[in-house]
């Protein structure tokens, strides 16, 4: 069996080979030098109808339609008309039909043209081939036919792909992983080619990618969990908030759209509802390089439209926050990482007679972002973690500092999307802090909310 | 011309030779009274959950008992008593005034005890907190404030010429101890067992004040 596969081996990698050396868009295996070949007949029985049947087999045993991008190959190996070629041609006439060469050897097994439904023709030297090696070459000529066009001339590509398939320790998960590697190199290539790019853009990007539909409108549902403590920081008993968010991104392409995004905000309490904060913030896409999207973005989140009593309390901190995002998206997950900094900033509050100034130290932040989807559906959650310096409370001969706070924090989230729209539900809740802190001792209601947590609920349109 | 100059020069050094500059206000053994009204006034009960309840600060009067006291601190007091002269004969005094005190001062003398507060506090202290700010320090170890029992003063009666309404209380130890040697201004707390109404910050006649003589 090793032997085996060894051969099978050395006709891949003769394969390879003769990709190297080619100059025509299909590259096959060699065998015969072609001179004794005329014309072709049919192959309705023998050693290669036997080998296709076994070929087929084993691509349905490994279930190969469901990997993307090899859903034609078992038709296409299924289908094809299988020729033999008969004495007659020589090199230059064989050369016109295929537009193919041989190796150093000068010989030829078989070729097909990269065309759905092309036939395959076999030579006369395929005939010393064993039956594992006739399994490799058919599936090697299907992928020819069968793999996306951009890649389906790839002699390597083909080859590479056939090795998995055909190996003793081959498996879906493999084979799968061996054709996404070439998807995404190519889409590399693509991406490369663009930078130095004078024309229209040929970014490969993913389906569900937000470049896709950068531009956002949305709403958004938080429901605080806070409790007493909470209270008696902010001096509100808030329980809700609602935004209005509108991301448009008119500048760039959308592989590097430029964005500007305002979010507009309604905050509910136990006895009255009142503006907000108003949200400001930009993002640009940085590079892309190996499918990672590289971002970076600028946020403001000013409490100008904040009601009186809600400026003169903790709450009212204008925040400044600069970071980067980290974003890639597989065929089966998302991975997103967000590292950000949040500016020092004050809050002044006039308690009695006294006034008072509470000084929120940066906030160190990073946020990963993980998940799977599945069609439509999206299943993940985030975990976070804030170094914010000391925070400040002072006045008269009043001083309070806390030293360096840490809140650690995770959530899940669970979304529904379609191309143009999406749905979800997400949750933020805090894991492990430090001397007791809470999202409080942030005072950034747009960014962190109050209290423990929240239970946030978004629609977003993508255009 | 030069005489002129000559009475110049040596007035200057006998007026230095005194200690008299020309910045000085006061003269010799000359002293004068200050008087500041504590800008921290706050009114903590267990009947009051909010920090920021309107009933806890800028009053003119606030009920006090046993489950409602006042805390009061002036607030930047070392630089505001940068002249005072603290010792045997001059002592420094806070004063609270009350309608009740005319009738019945005699019963307010000794059941009013003005307490060294030994926790910082702030203005959104509670009866539960002396702040609301998430550590150890932010609870009172007793709930109603932590004070120094054993430093509690009552009324002095001996103050001069002092107001009908109003009741004088020596705390010249306290400035001495915690003010001035460990520079801890945590301020007092008023307690009562008995029911009174005292003024507040928001009467600008009659407030809780301090008193002390400067020069």
């Amino acid at each position: 069996m090793r032997k085996i596969f060894s051969l099978t081996l050395i006709l891949a990698t003769q394969l390879s080979f003769a990709a190297q050396t080619a100059q025509g868009p299909v590259r096959v295996g060699n065998g015969d030098d072609g001179e004794d070949l005329q014309s072709f007949e049919v192959i309705e029985d023998g050693a290669i109808v036997e080998a296709r049947q076994k070929a087929v087999k084993l691509l349905k045993s490994f279930k190969i339609q469901k990997i993307e991008g090899l859903g034609n190959l078992i038709p296409e190996v299924e289908n094809t008309k299988l020729y033999m070629t008969k004495k007659g041609l020589n090199p230059a006439e064989l050369a016109k039909l295929g537009a193919f060469t041989s190796d150093a050897t000068g010989l030829v097994y078989a070729r097909t043209m990269p065309e759905p439904y092309a036939p395959t023709r076999f030579f006369p030297a395929a005939a010393k081939l064993d039956e594992s090696q006739l399994v490799a070459l058919h599936i090697h000529e299907a992928l020819h036919r069968a793999l996306a066009p951009d890649i389906r001339e790839n002699e390597q590509v083909a080859t590479t792909i056939t090795e998995s398939i055909v190996e003793p320790n081959a498996s879906f998960d493999r084979i799968e992983a061996t054709v996404a590697r070439f998807r995404r190199e190519k889409n590399q290539q693509v991406i490369a080619a663009n930078n130095g790019y004078t024309g229209a853009s040929q970014i490969k990007v993913p389906e569900k990618s937000r470049l896709k539909n950068p531009s956002t409108f949305g709403l958004e549902a938080r429901l605080f969990n806070r409790d007493e403590d909470s209270e008696i920081v902010t001096g509100k008993k808030i329980t809700s908030m609602y935004l209005l968010r509108s991301h448009l991104y008119p500048f760039g392409k959308n592989e590097s759209a430029m964005g500007i995004g305002i979010d507009a905000s309604v905050v509910k309490t136990e006895d009255d509802s009142f503006m907000g904060p108003l949200s400001v913030g930009a993002r640009y896409r940085l590079y892309t390089h190996r499918d990672f999207d590289i971002e970076g973005f600028a946020q403001v989140n000013l409490n100008t439209l904040s009601d009186e009593e809600l400026k003169n309390s903790m709450m009212g901190r204008d925040t400044h926050t600069v970071g980067i995002t980290l974003e890639t998206q597989r065929d089966y997950f998302y991975i997103q990482n967000d590292l950000f900094y949040t500016f020092e900033s004050e809050v002044e509050e006039k308690v009695g007679n006294v006034d008072y100034t509470y000084t929120f130290g940066s906030i160190l932040g990073v946020n990963l972002k993980a998940g799977t989807h599945y069609k439509n559906f999206m299943l993940g959650g985030f975990a976070e973690v804030l170094l914010a310096d000391n925070f400040i409370a002072e006045g008269g001969d009043y001083n309070y500092e806390t030293g360096r706070l840490r809140i650690v924090s995770w959530g899940p989230n669970i979304e529904y999307r379609k191309k143009n729209y999406s749905l979800s539900l997400k949750g933020r809740l805090i894991l492990d802090s430090s001397k007791g802190a809470s999202y409080d001792y942030l005072s950034d209601l747009m960014g962190y909310g109050v209290g423990q947590g929240s239970l946030q609920t978004q629609v977003n349109v993508f255009f | 011309m030069n005489f002129n100059w000559l009475f110049i020069i040596l007035s200057t050094i006998i007026l230095q030779s005194c200690g008299v500059s020309p910045y000085d206000d006061s003269v010799g053994d000359n002293y004068y009274e200050q008087k500041f009204f504590s800008n921290g006034v706050k009114l903590i009960s267990p009947s009051i959950d909010d920090p920021r309840d309107e009933r806890s600060m800028k009053q003119d009067t606030y009920k006090l008992n046993s489950k409602a006291r006042l805390l009061a601190r002036l607030e930047k007091i070392s630089d505001r008593s940068g002249r005072a002269v603290v010792n045997d004969d001059k002592r420094m005094y806070f004063a609270i005034s009350s309608e009740s005190f005319i009738e019945n001062q005699a019963q307010f003398e000794t059941s009013i005890e003005i307490c060294p507060l030994t926790t910082n506090w702030m203005m959104l202290a509670t009866w539960n907190q002396a702040h609301p700010f998430p550590d150890s320090s932010g609870k009172w170890k007793k709930k109603g404030g932590d004070y120094a029992q054993e430093d509690c003063v009552t009324a002095d009666l001996s103050y001069p010429d002092g107001r009908e309404d109003s009741l004088y209380f020596d705390v010249s130890d306290w400035y001495v101890y915690y003010v001035q040697s460990h520079k801890k201004n945590y301020g007092l707390v008023i307690k009562v067992e008995e029911e009174v109404v005292i003024y507040g910050e928001e009467d600008t006649l009659r407030a809780p004040r301090f008193i002390w003589q400067a020069r």
